[in-house]
């Protein structure tokens, strides 16, 4: 499964940010995952049109993703802007 | 540290022990969301990503560990001075060594505090898995040859051509101030 990233915002920092998208991720975009019980392979996450990314925002929201589908390989697609890039590979770092 | 406007107000504003009044009432963001308003305004102006998430991990810091606990003035004194290409963030919160106390006890000085939250992945808000902002700043003001000058109590952080040093100053911030060169 694929989520695109921009339509939780172009710029995303801060924690309570990176959580609450989470937890609409959950509710709305991981719903019908949840409704048939499927626990997906893998898990790639969309970052085309995101202008900022801070590691706080993408840590919440990875982490959840992690607890929620534990073993599921995560995965990133269009990660060429900077504080993207430079997001992922500082968690990456970290084990995330 | 570079020269900016309001510079010596700013010091001497951190240095007091209580104050009752913001520095610049344009420049003070009391909450998250106007904070978060004034980065993306920032970026629609500057189109730099990387600025914009390293500002914004710094300020946010100043939220996420002193909501409801500030020392008197609540939110972060932001200031972007675009032709210069520096930013200045200030909050009179806890400070470093206090907020990472909670976690890491015996915490000998604010130099030691400093150098911690530079360098570990450990955060005040354990048992959350926090801990990543000031390295993600530490890593793109090197990489990039930014400057960035970070004071907490006496604890300095000066990063200038690559390099991080961590040192102790004569002068105490009562909080946090970060000044960015990008």
């Amino acid at each position: 499964m694929t989520i695109e990233i921009k339509k939780f915002g172009n710029i995303l920092m801060s924690r309570p940010a990176g959580k609450e998208a989470f937890a609409a991720a959950k509710s709305y975009v991981l719903l019908g995952l949840a409704l048939t019980a499927d626990q997906p392979q893998e898990i790639v996450l969309d970052f085309a049109g995101v202008d900022v990314l801070a590691p706080s925002w993408a840590d919440e929201f990875i982490s959840g993703l992690k607890d929620l589908y534990k073993g599921a390989k995560i995965s990133y697609l269009n990660t060429d802007n900077e504080s993207v890039k430079a997001s992922l590979a500082i968690l990456s770092k970290n084990n995330l | 540290m570079r020269n900016f406007t309001k510079k010596e107000e700013l010091f001497k504003w951190l240095q007091l022990a209580k104050v009752e009044q913001v520095l610049d009432p344009a420049c003070q963001y009391n909450s998250r969301d106007v904070f978060q308003a004034k980065l993306d305004n920032i970026y629609q102006a500057t189109k730099n990503p990387l600025m914009v998430a390293v500002a914004g991990e710094i300020g946010n810091n100043a939220f996420d560990h002193n909501l409801g606990n500030w020392r008197d003035i609540s939110g972060v004194y932001f200031k972007h001075f675009m032709d210069d290409r520096l930013i200045v963030i200030a909050d009179r919160g806890r400070g470093v060594k206090k907020t990472l106390g909670n976690i890491v006890p015996g915490i000998k000085s604010d130099k030691e505090a400093v150098e911690i939250a530079f360098t570990k992945t450990i955060s005040g808000r354990s048992p959350e898995q926090r801990g990543n902002g000031l390295k993600f700043v530490a890593e793109a003001v090197k990489r990039n040859n930014w400057e960035l000058f970070f004071q907490s109590g006496t604890g300095l952080v000066k990063i200038e051509n690559g390099t991080m040093s961590f040192s102790e100053s004569s002068a105490v911030i009562n909080g946090c101030l970060a000044v960015l060169k990008y």
